[in-house]
């Protein structure tokens, strides 16, 4: 056997473990719903195809549609809020030198937080009665609200405990960014008389935006598939005020023990993911500059 | 040591190791599955009991209890339940199933319904008919099927608990709750209070129409069956809750939150709240709220009255219950065993001891269900289960559903419960 061969083999013997992983818990999960998907199949032994009827009635159901409008708005306010304030509070942190690793630490420490263990804390400062949010409220003046209990309130709320939790991750890679643009460029600014406001808009923005749409793109990827938070915080209510996709399929699939349609419905999340993901690829290699 | 000696320790060795495993290997093993964030805290501890019990009295049997929700999911706030019963289903579903399992009532109907539990044997029905089951637990384990399904781990239906304490502050005599359906409303509005600004600083009842939908649709049934309607027909294949009595029965809890303003959208609405005396009347379907009651809010004067009349007293019973395994290999061990459970002497133990509501009428005369908050419960008229079709899992969330579109004034009354029943009469005539 030739030594290229055999180096070969070697490294594929090595791989096979992760790739026998891949197969059994990934691949064929992925291709076993997307067959279920057109499939009358429960867990408990029932499989009877059906065409498409499983996605006929998942665009016939208004429940569906509002999961779907649901996470749109948190995608939207999660994405958009998140990614600014990760922004900002990098630009800050690349220009103050003092406590850096300090405000680093902090904003990063929700990160690696239990998701779970933090929706349930925030559960209980959004608490009507006992939360410290409406304490903190009240020290002003301002009535106390049911953050969690009333429908205009609680998508928001979960979204700012989203962004609060989120936020510090997008903030170390736009700073990985920051910290890769040569100092030259401002230098040489600040000598033609540009503003702070025109450094960022013409340096700093355009040297970024390969990091500005990795970051958006992750930031999407997370924030259509939420569920955790909503699981523990609200359940989806009040009113269905907070259900969104991944909470129909896991409704669906698991308490209602209809995978064919479940799965359904993680197709339509995926198409809209892979969609939006395509376009922003696009997007991105359109607007590249180089210079990172 | 020479080697023939040698060979001899070994081969005496492996006979003795073989003859141990053997023995071992004789016992008969059921494997029991239990939930321990969601059977109650009070009768777990005497379950583990009477398996021990059972186990030393039965040197051939091995009945191996396990509590597979070791996770403290219920410490999320949303309840293990529903992970405890995906997990039931994908062990029957890939035949690494436990022998007997517990479960609600309403998560038993899937796996009956796909042939995955195990009927009762003729003897195990006509013990308990013996000993006194009531009949409609008995009817919530057939689930309109013509089998039973299981024996009773605990029971549980409504009775209206308030606090005797806010009855005499606002004039109302505490010992005699609301009887009917004008007393209950006049008594909720004497029992609210506002701040200056008119917002709500203690409900005079709290209407249940957040959280989970079944439970949701389960307190709603209370007050439907009080004003004399059921959730589904006799045969328990069509919708009957949007009849004039349901309507009536949701029109109720639109009005205490609007009309009448006993209760806010926003306001918190759970037993805790009750026992911190934010709310002055609520309708819980737990009497081991009592025993809870008891021990985390001993200064609350408590106070239990039937489910107020529209037409008649009346409240929705539901049954916790063990079943069998229809592909166990030891199915005649596991009845035995749930029939030796459900033994009077057992069934004592387990009900009565722990104060728990009992599912066998001759328990109820035990001296210990006297007290007035017991006696309410025990006493209840019209106890109505509310399995009535093996679907009920798919259906509640959808008559929970209604019943919040409603309250939050998303659908008139009569319009969310008749989408409800179109719904469920599609789920239904599958």
């Amino acid at each position: 056997m030739k030594a290229k061969t055999k180096k070969n083999l070697i490294s594929y013997l090595m791989l096979s473990p992760v790739l026998v992983f891949f197969i059994i818990f990934v691949y064929y999960p992925i291709i076993m719903s997307a067959i279920g998907s057109f499939f009358d199949w429960t867990i408990l032994g029932k499989f009877e195809f059906i065409g498409f009827n499983n996605y006929k009635e998942l665009f016939q159901s208004s429940l569906f549609r509002k999961s779907l409008s649901n996470t749109l708005y948190y995608v939207i306010f999660s994405v958009s809020i998140s990614t600014v304030l990760a922004f900002f509070l990098a630009f800050l942190l690349n220009r103050i030198p003092k406590f850096n690793s300090f405000f680093r630490t902090t904003y990063f420490v929700p990160v690696v937080t239990s998701l779970v263990a933090i929706s349930i804390v925030w559960k209980w400062i959004f608490e009507p009665r006992v939360g410290i949010l409406n304490y903190f409220l009240s020290l002003f003046n301002i009535p106390s609200k049911a953050w969690l209990l009333n429908e205009k309130l609680a998508m928001p709320s979960v979204i700012l405990m989203s962004i609060w939790k989120n936020t510090g991750f997008y903030m170390i890679i736009f700073l990985t960014g920051l910290k890769g643009i040569s100092r030259d460029y401002y230098e040489a600014a600040e000598i033609d008389g540009a503003s702070t406001w025109q450094q960022i808009r013409f340096i700093t923005l355009p040297l970024l935006t390969p990091i500005t749409f990795f970051v958006l793109t992750m930031n999407m990827l997370r924030a259509w598939q939420v569920f955790p938070e909503i699981f523990v915080m609200t359940q989806g209510g009040p009113v269905d005020a907070t259900r969104v996709v991944v909470f129909d399929i896991w409704e669906y699939a698991f308490q209602y023990l209809r995978l064919g349609y479940g799965s359904a419905a993680s197709y339509v999340l995926f198409i809209i993911i892979l969609v939006i993901t395509f376009i922003q690829n696009k997007a991105m290699k359109v607007k590249e500059y180089e210079g990172v | 040591m020479n080697k023939r000696r040698l060979k001899l320790v070994l081969l005496l060795s492996t006979f003795c190791l073989l003859l141990i495993s053997g023995v071992i290997q004789a016992k008969t093993k059921v494997t029991f599955w239990i939930d321990r964030d969601e059977i109650s805290e009070f009768t777990e501890p005497t379950l583990f009991e009477l398996v021990d019990e059972y186990n030393k009295k039965h040197k051939n049997i091995f009945i191996d209890l396990k509590n597979v929700m070791s996770s403290g999911s219920g410490a999320t706030g949303t309840g293990s339940a529903s992970s405890y019963n995906t997990k039931v289903m994908a062990a029957l579903a890939t035949n690494i199933g436990p022998d007997i399992w517990w479960n609600y009532d309403a998560d038993m109907a899937p796996p009956i319904a796909a042939g995955y539990v195990d009927p009762a044997p003729s003897y195990v029905t006509e013990n308990m008919k013996k000993n006194g089951i009531y009949e409609w637990v008995l009817q919530a384990m057939s689930m309109n099927t013509g089998k039973v399904y299981g024996v009773p781990h605990d029971v549980m239906w409504g009775a209206m608990l308030y606090n005797k304490k806010f009855f005499r502050e606002a004039g109302l005599d505490p010992e005699e709750g609301p009887k009917t359906w004008d007393d209950f409303i006049n008594y909720a509005i004497k029992l609210s209070k506002w701040d200056k600004n008119g917002k709500l600083i203690r409900a005079g009842y709290s209407v249940r129409f957040t959280g989970g939908l079944v439970g949701t649709a389960d307190k709603w049934a209370h007050f439907l069956m009080c004003a004399g309607g059921q959730l589904l027909d006799e045969s328990g294949e069509k919708a009957a809750f949007n009849s004039k009595a349901g309507i009536e029965a949701l029109q109720l809890y639109v009005d205490l939150v609007h009309k009448y303003k006993v209760d806010a959208l926003d306001f918190p609405r759970d037993i805790q709240a009750f026992a911190q005396g934010y709310i002055a009347m609520i309708a819980p379907r737990e009497a081991f709220m009592i025993p809870w009651i008891r021990e985390y809010a001993r200064d609350l004067d408590l106070g239990v009255c039937y489910m107020p009349a529209k037409t008649r007293h009346a409240s929705s019973g539901a049954v916790r219950m063990i079943s069998v395994n229809q592909n166990s290999k030891v199915k005649e061990e596991a009845w035995a065993f749930l029939d030796w459970l459900n033994q009077p002497k057992q069934a004592k133990r387990m009900y009565v001891n722990n104060k728990q509501l009992p599912a066998y009428a001759p328990l109820a005369e035990s001296p210990i269900y006297d007290g007035i908050e017991f006696k309410a419960w025990t006493t209840h008229p019209n106890v109505i289960a509310r399995a009535e079709s093996v679907k009920l899992g798919e259906i509640y969330p959808i008559i929970g559903r209604a019943v919040q579109s409603a309250v939050y004034q998303k659908q008139g009354v009569k319009e969310a419960l008749d989408d409800a029943a179109a719904q469920v009469n599609k789920i239904l005539s599958k």
